[in-house]
């Protein structure tokens, strides 16, 4: 009741993208204000034309009022993109090095500061597209290893695993159970034998 | 004690750093990460973990502050610090996403006392994990719920049947927290021994994310070596 029952298996993309909304990013601001105490932060003196970081949300508000630009990270451009695109291409085992919230990220630059980014807009839309399919079909291949005890999956993001997580908890809890229904029927059967063996002996 | 937490390390930072600014600055900021932590472990552990006193104590006190600061600007028109919209905009959202973390921490807490209520009552361990409202909130809500059922259907069951705790024939009525739960984690601090999943020995290596089941790595959840994500 005080939870709502599907926030309680994961978490939503809107919480997902509100946590992603607390982490740094750098501005360019338009504008120059003196500092702001914050609860949790305190924000620097702006100066007009001088770089600074500041929270992504701070850094949206400032740019729906148009008073500064916001800098991409350096892996949302048409370069960096196709160079991880093959490296996830070579690497078939394994997912490259993107941030733990590259989705998140992009998702809100192409709605908020689509006229920040370097590159055009649409391509970086599609590369970012062809880079979440390949993941996804990874994560699919690998969820083919998963076992009752342990999966590793470095470099996943938050996204995709919220994605994945209310079918493999599932499944891997089920797996669990399965598990010791038969170490415990085992552990019978050789009760029953020792007791079989203490009746020969006699 | 722990409402002064931040004016104690004011002064101490005053003696060996002069310029505190930057460190009670530092300090907000981590408050704000270990706030989303708990508010993560809290959402994915099946069990019910401890309660942050001191981190909520110290950031609502910032929060009640920041209250101040608002009515006191908001009513006062003839401001004479021009960017004081715009300001507030600021102020109101970030007090918007501190009010929805703790909000969201509180609750997902307390439908977890809901559900695990007769096991908690049986635990000095997990009573002692409750904040003192949470107690009480948890006494009341027992009480008035036995009372419920007891007038519903319960007095006019035979008595052996009666209790709501009953463990005889093999089987708990006690809802206990899914250890074996599986849960994602991220490997925040380096652990030196590997640990034993079922008949498998795992090691985790830092930055590493991992799916495993919650028993596996319940204390290294409490001291913070892996987060859940």
């Amino acid at each position: 009741m005080s939870l709502p029952n599907d926030l309680k298996i994961t978490l939503s993309p809107q919480e997902v993208e509100f946590l992603t909304e607390s982490e740094m990013i750098t501005i360019l601001p338009r504008y120059s204000m003196n500092k702001l105490e914050l609860i949790t932060d305190d924000i620097p003196k702006l100066m007009a034309m001088h770089r600074i970081q500041v929270p992504l949300w701070y850094a949206l508000i400032l740019k729906q009022q148009r008073k500064c630009s916001i800098v991409p990270p350096n892996w949302l451009n048409h370069k960096s993109l196709k160079e991880f695109f093959q490296s996830e291409v070579t690497e078939l085992n394994q997912f490259s090095k993107l941030p733990h919230n590259w989705l998140e990220l992009s998702k809100i630059f192409f709605e908020n500061a689509a006229d920040d980014l370097s590159d055009e807009p649409a391509k970086l839309k599609s590369l970012i597209q062809d880079l979440k399919e390949l993941r996804l079909i990874k994560v699919k291949k690998g969820l083919s290893l998963i076992n009752e005890s342990h999966l590793q999956l470095d470099n996943l993001s938050i996204l995709e695993i919220n994605e994945i997580r209310p079918f493999v908890v599932e499944v891997m809890g089920k797996l669990t159970k399965l598990k010791q229904v038969i170490t415990n029927e085992i552990d019978e059967d050789r009760l029953e034998d020792r007791d079989n063996d203490d009746d020969l002996m006699e | 004690m722990a409402t002064n937490f931040d004016d104690i390390l004011a002064d101490f930072d005053n003696q060996v750093n002069p310029n505190n600014r930057l460190t009670l600055t530092k300090l907000k900021r981590q408050d704000l990460q270990l706030l989303q932590t708990v508010w993560i472990n809290e959402r994915m552990a099946p069990e019910l973990l401890t309660y942050e006193h001191e981190l909520i104590e110290r950031i609502l006190s910032r929060l009640r502050d920041q209250v101040e600061f608002i009515e006191l600007n908001s009513i006062d028109i003839q401001n004479t610090d021009k960017d004081i919209k715009l300001k507030l905009v600021v102020i109101e959202s970030e007090l918007g996403r501190v009010n929805f973390l703790l909000r969201s921490y509180l609750r997902t807490r307390l439908s977890k006392i809901d559900r695990l209520t007769v096991f908690i009552r049986t635990s000095d361990e997990f009573i002692q994990r409750l904040s003192e409202e949470e107690t009480i909130y948890m006494e009341n809500h027992f009480k008035s719920l036995v009372q419920l059922y007891n007038n519903l259907f319960l007095n006019t069951m035979p008595e052996q049947l009666q209790s709501l705790d009953d463990e005889s024939g093999g089987i708990s009525m006690i809802e206990q927290p899914d250890w074996n739960k599986p849960v994602f984690i991220r490997v925040v601090n380096d652990i030196k021994e590997s640990i034993i999943v079922g008949d498998e020995e795992v090691e985790l290596e830092k930055e590493g994310i991992y799916l495993l089941r919650y028993s596996a790595v319940k204390n290294f959840v409490h001291n913070r070596d892996v987060v859940l994500i």
